[in-house]
């Protein structure tokens, strides 16, 4: 492995619990996770920072903390103004040459990157998959049902809800999280495990929750890291990554919703009780259920 | 192909296009480039004339306010005898061939006979003895009614048998030769107190002819193929051996149907209903093209994407793409459960491709291995529009964003390609740099490049606001455009 590319790049439908993992891998002592850096977005700095100026939502805090964490080894406000203007010090860099400056700092540990955003747009999945490289590609997976009542909680208080989640045939249209469930999913196996298989691993959310030692051992074992008790100890401690939670009032965000607060238990309860793929869903109010496709790709990835 | 399915050479990029004829050939009230044949080893262009002062008199009129463009009290006082263009590409030479007569008014007066050539084709009937070019018109209600004009030569039009429709029929769009026999439908219908629509025709048919210099035409489906809903066949397409036609239809969404052709009526059948599952946001089937096996087709709304009469709207584009076995996906547009099963956009590129300004994808065009869609975007009519009166979230997001920065980076139409069908990317965000140019209407794929014909209402006067007062000024780059894209023909990037 070089030092330009990540150590690992974790792919996943929102709300599939990508952060976590991250968290995970951040804690082994050779790894650097970092929060979501949404690089697929735009082919440059340039692009990217013009996206900063014009998006409503906080699409740039996750590579902010990171910069600053990175190049400072900071998190308060002040080094979060200072990564911005690094940024735009090199806005004539493309986002695969960020990615790698990122990768130099973080040496000689190994950076891992997670996206759970790129997934539902082809053409940014595909930007961000040649900017690592060739570096291995986890691709997380979790029941469609936990997905849903995960995402659901998270997104039904929000005044403005990306079309991605919600199903346009109702009227007026609602929040139905299995379109982006099954709409990122395929995109990766499409675009990504179909055309570089080797490169890519699915692991469920649910073997790695349900036996996290084993799991994570298995996965470092496989990206060639050192694993023993004490590492396996550190990394089901995700909560303790340096980056869990929100960040300081300059860039808060840049992480999924559930690394920011923590999960309600009945929701969890719900999410994670036991999930199923036949019945009505709890989230919408006609008593429908999951849509054949969803069903269908659920099944292939083992769930019942 | 590549190892992801793309043709082999590069695309064309925005740098790659020449404009060739600004300024609407000179008369900024040659407003739409609004059909566009290459005959002959030439290309005809057909143009609309001041299409934004014919909105002035359609019902209801749109909320605009100043008007864009200065326009008189009286439609007829401009000269609105629409205009065809012929382009030499050897000599870089455009030349008019031919313009519309006066012809008398019904109350009085003389009147231009077409204001608008909506639709072209080559097509060779059982009469002609080579392929000829096929002109279909738009008339004004109190002018004669829409003809349809044949040229064997590019230089002399006549006008020969049309359709047997009424009165009410204002004009007919496609010209659409399947199986030894031209096709087209009413497309505007109005009476003599005015427009009633500029896109709804007063007869949901098909109209065929295997002779269009004398007819006779007949009718080969049933009016709106059985349902009333169906108000009008907006466009028709060639696919799978079948012939393809989509409808509008506002209570339920477009339909789109198809049919093997043979001895008139043809049997038809339906390949997707209800708008995609979008329901009356998808009312109307704009373009269709094949492309890599399969057609592609765009929905959205009249009118620019907010059909005032009935209602329906604002909302954006959609693209979908059917298969021979009747299948189709959402290629661009809003995620949904329908009927046939989970539909989300393929693209990533939520409706408008992701821009809700773009009301059409108005046409479409395969060029070197490329699939080239252009769209309709009224962002540029936002000075005129009353805002105070939008939602407070949308009011606040433009005020976010600043009407200017709107204007100077996506106040004109877009166009956009796809090598594979699924991955698309802009070419141009801004109307070719033109941010009056705001719409594609038309496209040719030739020997000598891609040539664009857009839709550019602004002129040959625009409004402008100049320390808080509105004044009307001449616009330079008012009046539709045609461009020349040619591989490479741009500075490298």
């Amino acid at each position: 492995m070089s030092r330009t590319e990540p150590a690992c790049l974790i792919l996943a439908a929102p709300f599939s619990g990508a952060p976590v993992l991250a968290a995970m891998l951040g804690r082994h002592p050779d790894l650097r996770a970092l929060p979501e850096l949404n690089l697929g977005m735009a082919p440059t700095v340039n692009e990217l920072l013009h996206l900063y100026d014009y998006s409503q939502s906080p699409i740039a805090d996750g590579l902010l903390r990171a910069i600053a964490s990175l190049q400072s080894g900071r998190r308060d406000d002040p080094g979060i103004d200072d990564a911005r203007a690094w940024l735009s010090a090199n806005r004539d860099w493309s986002t695969a040459q960020l990615l790698q400056s990122l990768v130099s700092a973080a040496a000689p540990r190994g950076v891992v990157v997670y996206d759970a955003d790129s997934v539902l747009r082809p053409i940014e999945l595909l930007r961000l998959v040649d900017a690592v490289q060739d570096a291995p590609i986890i691709h997380l997976v979790r029941h469609p049902w936990s997905q849903g009542v995960v995402a659901v909680d998270r997104l039904a208080d929000h005044l403005y809800l990306a079309p991605d989640f919600k199903d346009h045939a109702l009227s007026p249209p609602g929040l139905d999280p299995q379109l982006a469930w099954l709409r990122a999913n395929l995109n990766i196996e499409r675009w990504v495990r179909s055309t570089r298989p080797e490169r890519v691993l699915r692991l469920s959310w649910e073997r790695l929750i349900g036996n996290p030692e084993a799991t994570l051992g298995e996965l470092c074992i496989g990206l060639g890291l050192r694993f023993d008790d004490s590492i396996a100890d550190a990394m089901v401690q995700y909560e303790d990554w340096e980056f869990w939670g929100y960040g300081s009032q300059a860039a808060p965000y840049g992480l999924d919703a559930e690394a920011l607060e923590p999960i309600a238990e009945p929701v969890l309860d719900l999410a994670f009780g036991a999930p199923r793929l036949d019945g009505s869903l709890p989230w919408r109010r006609d008593g429908a259920g999951f849509a054949p496709e969803v069903s269908k790709l659920a099944t292939g990835f083992g769930y019942a | 192909m590549d190892s992801l399915g793309l043709p082999p050479g590069p695309p064309l990029r925005e740098q790659d296009f020449r404009l060739l004829a600004p300024s609407g050939f000179g008369d900024g009230w040659n407003h739409y480039a609004h059909s566009m044949a290459w005959f002959q080893d030439r290309l005809y262009v057909g143009t609309s004339r001041a299409n934004v002062a014919s909105l002035r008199v359609n019902y209801p009129v749109p909320a605009v306010s100043p008007w864009p463009v200065e326009c008189p009290d009286d439609l007829d006082d401009i000269d609105r005898r629409s205009q065809i263009w012929e382009y030499t590409p050897e000599t870089d030479h455009w030349e008019m061939v031919y313009q519309a007569p006066f012809v008398p008014r019904k109350g009085g007066g003389t009147i231009s006979h077409f204001i608008s050539y909506r639709g072209m084709s080559v097509y060779r009937g059982l009469s002609d003895d080579a392929p000829c070019l096929y002109v279909s018109t738009w008339s004004p209600v109190r002018a004669g009614d829409a003809q349809l004009l044949r040229s064997e030569d590019g230089r002399r039009f006549e006008m020969v048998a049309r359709p047997g429709w009424g009165s009410a029929v204002r004009s007919f769009r496609s010209l659409q030769p399947f199986r030894g026999r031209v096709h087209t439908s009413p497309t505007s219908s109005g009476v003599k107190t005015g427009f009633i629509s500029d896109s709804l025709g007063s007869d949901a048919s098909i109209y065929a002819a295997d002779d269009p210099q004398r007819g006779p035409w007949v009718t080969v489906n049933e009016v709106g193929f059985g349902n009333p809903a169906n108000l009008t066949v907006f466009e028709m397409e060639v696919f799978d051996n079948r012939l393809y036609a989509g409808t509008v239809n506002a209570q339920t969404g477009a339909e789109l149907w198809k049919s093997p052709g043979g001895t008139p009526p043809y049997e038809w059948k339906p390949v997707v209903t209800h708008g995609g599952g979008r329901g009356p946001l998808s009312e109307g089937v704009g373009a269709m093209c094949e492309f890599r096996g399969a057609l592609y087709v765009s929905l959205g709304v009249l009118n620019g994407g907010y059909h005032r009469s009935m209602k329906v709207g604002p909302s954006a584009a959609e693209l979908i793409r059917v298969w021979p076995d009747d299948s189709w996906e959402l290629i661009m547009g809003e995620s949904r459960i329908t009927p046939q099963g989970a539909r989300y956009p393929l693209s990533g590129y939520s409706a408008g491709f992701d821009n809700l300004f773009n009301g059409y994808v108005w046409r479409m065009s395969v060029h070197e291995g490329y699939l080239y869609a252009g769209t309709f975007n009224w962002a540029n009519l936002l000075p005129y529009l009353p805002m105070h009166v939008w939602p407070e979230d949308a009011h606040a997001l433009v005020h976010r964003w600043t009407l200017s920065y709107l204007l100077r980076n996506y106040g004109g139409c877009e166009l956009w390609r796809t090598g594979d069908g699924e991955r698309w990317e802009p070419v141009s965000r801004s109307g070719l740099g033109n941010k009056y140019n705001w719409g594609i209407r038309n496209f040719a794929s030739t020997k000598h490049g891609l040539f664009v014909g857009t839709t550019n209402p602004f002129g040959p006067t625009i409004a402008v606001n100049r320390d808080g007062k509105w004044q009307y000024v001449q616009n330079p780059r008012g009046g539709c455009e045609i461009w020349l894209g040619k591989r490479g023909a741009g500075a490298a990037a």
